[in-house]
């Protein structure tokens, strides 16, 4: 079956044939229905394989990923040197780091009573409306929230030439956006303070920055040492 | 209602805009290896797809594996000039190509199986007309297949498939039209 003509029709969907091939074969799919109709086939084959969905692996890797890169990290670098604690590294002088994983903690359990709280009041166990001492918990959390917060800025602020520049740009866009949406959370949170489920929205995001936060921390030390 | 909706619209953002992975990448090149599992997770469905189509479903975990460990020995050299996910794109796919000749296959076999183009080309019985289309492409012969899995599939041009697989891009696009020829008797009708 290949002849001249269906061997030019991969290049024609392609965009690969001369101005002189793609009129011809043009001319002639209007008179062939046979190479037309395998046009139309390609095409679809074309689609499909451009369409095809990942699928995860069965079974999970990375226990024998993480067995093959500790055996090599082993061998390679028996001196546990640049797998110490972050605490241990003295580089910086950086109390800001064990105060603001407390401060990560602190938060978390907070968010999680908040939440615990309001999604009893949602399954009417508790009457609506924020008891006195939930409001102070709120208040307490946001105060211990933006402390950590000033202490890790300070110090990527400190560090930052240490990065490339790109990395720092990605830093900055995050967090940008991130405060954006603590802001926007917070706005409607406001119209419904009530909710479990915004409560936790804005928690989780909160701890989005935290995480950030101290993730380029930790890039800061690492590229220090 | 409206505020639920805004919050997972927010959501989604926040998600994608802390997959940092340039952060973990730098994180990892300085042994910490949970930034490396970090990365792992967002691209191991990726990697492990292109293997099963490049290497064949039998040998797929092992090949994700090998990516992931030379990805780890290679890290150093990612200077974050293109998305990580397309550096490791690349890498995988130089592992996999270097993994099939260490096997023992030559590049010969680009221009061998033409019993099994006849086959896949044949009109399928009844039964096999809802064949899986990811099955008749791991039955295309090895040449065919790799250079439809990375032009078709994966968005390369002729001449990076010829690049990368050391033949000619003629010869890539020859090898093309057969593979589609031959898939195009199982699609779904």
């Amino acid at each position: 079956m290949p002849d001249k003509w269906t061997e030019l029709l991969s290049g024609y969907i392609d965009d690969e044939l001369t101005g002189e091939e793609r009129a011809q074969l043009k001319a002639h799919l209007v008179e062939c229905q046979e190479c037309a109709t395998i046009l139309g086939e390609l095409r679809r084959v074309v689609g499909r394989a451009a369409g095809l969905e990942d699928r995860p692996p069965v079974t999970d890797l990375w226990p024998d990923v993480a067995r093959r890169i500790g055996a090599r990290v082993f061998l390679a670098a028996p001196a546990p040197k640049r797998r110490a604690p972050l605490w241990r590294r003295r580089v910086f002088s950086l109390p800001e780091l064990a105060a603001a994983a407390t401060v990560l903690m602190v938060l978390s359990a907070g968010v999680t009573a908040i939440v615990s709280t309001g999604a009893q009041r949602d399954l009417g166990i508790i009457s609506a409306g924020p008891a006195a001492d939930e409001v102070s918990l709120v208040s307490n959390v946001d105060d211990s929230f933006q402390d950590a917060v000033a202490d890790l800025q300070g110090v990527l602020r400190e560090g930052r030439h240490l990065l490339d520049s790109s990395t720092v740009r990605l830093i900055e866009e995050n967090l940008t956006q991130i405060d954006r949406a603590i802001q926007e959370a917070r706005e409607v949170l406001a119209s419904d303070p009530a909710s479990s489920y915004l409560n936790s929205h804005l928690a989780n995001t909160m701890r989005r920055k935290l995480q950030l936060l101290g993730r380029a921390n930790e890039l800061i030390l690492a590229q220090s040492l | 209602m409206k505020g639920y909706v805004a919050v997972a619209e927010l959501s989604r953002e926040v998600d994608s805009i802390t997959a940092s992975d340039a952060v973990d990448a730098e994180l990892a090149a300085s042994g910490d290896a949970h930034a490396f599992e970090r990365l792992y997770r967002n691209h191991v469905g990726r990697i492990h797809n292109l293997a099963r189509r490049m290497v064949g479903p039998d040998d797929a975990d092992e090949a994700a594996q090998d990516v992931f460990v030379r990805a780890w020995e290679k890290l150093h050299l990612f200077r974050g000039e293109s998305a990580f996910g397309t550096w490791l794109h690349r890498l995988a796919i130089n592992v996999m190509l270097g993994k099939r000749q260490t096997m023992g296959i030559s590049r010969e076999r680009m221009h061998d199986g033409e019993g099994v183009f006849e086959t896949l080309a044949s009109r399928p019985a009844q039964t096999e007309l809802g064949m899986d289309f990811e099955v008749a492409i791991a039955k295309l012969p090895e040449g065919a297949r790799r250079v439809f899995v990375l032009h078709d599939v994966e968005g390369f041009k002729h001449h990076e498939v010829a690049e990368l697989l050391g033949i000619t891009s003629g010869t890539s696009k020859a090898q093309l039209h057969r593979a589609r020829m031959a898939l195009r008797q199982h699609l779904d009708r």
